[in-house]
């Protein structure tokens, strides 16, 4: 199959992008060192002693071992959760009877506080693995499947009938037709899960568990170390930013393709 | 070309749901190889008739659609229907997975779309789509192949260019075609046997078989309209009785 062509234009745009983007990080970067050493308060360290912390904590402390903690629960909290709201969204959308009968718990799934279920899961499941996992699931499964519901009900049965004509088997129907008319609505859930998820994994790990991200920020707090919970949450960005790179970039670029 | 029927249709009093009926009667036999066009007043139920050909309204006992020989269906919508996210080759490959690349590119070839076959259907003029919409529908080498008005929206010489290509096809494949347009000339420029519908409920009522002519131009159509009209006064305007 013949291959598109970049053109120079748009290597030109992409570097023009990137340049954009890391210039406003840099900015960032300086004002946050100058408004540090202007304050020069305890309470708010500079961006070159968070660093100093970073390093710290990272050759000496748990930081990478509290993150790579995290990022597993998250990662799996995250693939549950997607999965599950998922089905669950496109079951809402696209049959009629299953909408009316999970509206109300979805409706109801929305609102409980995530405060609440955390509480309830380590309750009732007890202070292990399990209840954290679950915990976060719960309170994320409801935002995708409203997503998710929307998307299955802006599905083009135009589509459907095309498939149906040319006798379009399942899988194919499903790769090809149906699931790329939801990729739009799955990776905004999906960005948005993922930040939701990072920040109630946090508050799981704070309130029930001895290690990841949330407990060190918790230890730290109780100590009024600033500049290593500043080095934690560096730490967490760049994580991110690495995710958004490997991950929903490459597909938020197929996703966006012929469209 | 023999009378063998390519397909056999028998509607009875087809309505969506319990509503008003939308065809009264359609009782047609498809010769093997002929190209039939089926017209009429807008709202009249063309496009409801190619539905139930598909087998688009399954489990409905007014629809009685035969095919005696092997049945291979493509239909070729009023919009092209392309996926925006599969380019022209994809698109194409996508109804015939078994088919090989050279199967596909020469019918990319055979409708003028060769060098565009990695385009996305974005980039494609609306001719170009309609074109790649005829190179899908063949892909799947169909013995029975439905349009519905696939050129209503083009300018004059694409939708010629279209038909043309459209013929050749279909010659080739030796393909038998039910054809809805409103447009007579069209008709007549395609068609071994026309056939006009009443107003809802549809019903045939009438048939003309037009000797093909070299361009849609030659078609005598005034003649065939005095000759119709005289027999059929208000045909053209769908409100035959």
């Amino acid at each position: 199959m013949a291959k598109s062509t970049v053109s120079s234009a748009q290597v030109s745009l992409v570097a023009r992008t990137t340049l954009i983007k890391i210039s406003v990080f840099l900015c960032l970067l300086i004002g946050w060192q100058l408004l540090a050493m202007g304050l020069d308060s305890p309470d708010f360290p500079s961006f070159i002693n968070t660093l100093a912390a970073f390093h710290y904590h990272a050759s000496q402390g748990d930081l990478l071992n509290n993150v790579f903690i995290t990022v597993t629960r998250v990662g799996i909290s995250f693939t549950l959760a997607m999965l599950l709201g998922s089905v669950m969204g496109i079951l809402m959308g696209a049959r009629a009877w299953f909408n009316i009968i999970t509206d109300s718990v979805l409706i109801i799934l929305l609102n409980i506080p995530a405060l609440v279920v955390i509480i309830l899961s380590y309750i009732w499941i007890g202070l292990v693995e399990a209840a954290a996992i679950t915990a976060v699931v719960i309170n994320k499964i409801p935002t995708v499947a409203v997503m998710l519901r929307e998307g299955a009900r802006t599905t083009d049965p135009k589509l459907t009938e095309l498939a149906r004509v040319y006798n379009i088997s399942w899988f194919r129907y499903l790769r090809y037709i149906y699931l790329p008319q939801l990729y739009p609505f799955l990776l905004a859930a999906a960005r948005n899960g993922l930040s939701l998820i990072w920040k109630i994994v946090l508050v799981v790990e704070l309130l029930g568990r001895s290690d990841g991200v949330g407990f060190a920020l918790h230890s730290m707090f109780q100590f009024f170390d600033i500049a290593g919970i500043l080095a934690y949450t560096m730490a967490f960005i760049a994580v991110v930013f690495l995710i958004e790179l490997v991950c929903f970039k490459p597909f938020d670029k197929r996703v966006q393709r012929g469209r | 070309m023999d009378d063998k029927p390519a397909l056999s249709i028998n509607i009875n009093q087809f309505a969506f749901d319990h509503d008003k009926y939308v065809i009264e009667h359609i009782e047609l036999a498809v010769p093997e190889q002929q190209l039939v066009c089926i017209i009429g007043p807008s709202g009249c139920g063309k496009s409801s008739f190619l539905n139930c050909v598909a087998g688009l309204y399954p489990n409905n006992n007014a629809i009685h659609v035969e095919y005696p020989n092997e049945k291979r269906l493509a239909y070729i919508f009023q919009e092209p229907r392309l996926l925006p996210w599969l380019n022209v080759y994809d698109n194409i490959a996508l109804v015939t997975p078994n088919a090989v690349p050279e199967q596909i590119y020469q019918l990319l070839a055979d409708v003028g779309l060769a060098e565009h076959s990695h385009c996305y259907p974005s980039t494609l003029s609306g001719g170009m789509q309609r074109r790649a919409s005829i190179a899908r529908a063949f892909a799947v080498k169909p013995t029975i192949l439905l349009l519905d008005e696939p050129f209503v929206s083009l300018d004059a010489p694409t939708a010629q260019q279209c038909r043309d290509v459209l013929l050749k096809l279909a010659k080739l494949h030796r393909t038998t075609i039910l054809f809805v347009t409103h447009d007579l000339s069209e008709a007549l420029y395609l068609a071994d046997n026309v056939l006009f519908l009443s107003h809802r409920p549809s019903r045939i009522v009438h048939q003309y078989q037009p000797t093909r002519s070299s361009s849609i131009e030659d078609n005598n159509i005034s003649e065939m309209k005095v000759a119709i009209l005289q027999s059929h006064p208000n045909i053209l305007s769908g409100s035959t009785t």
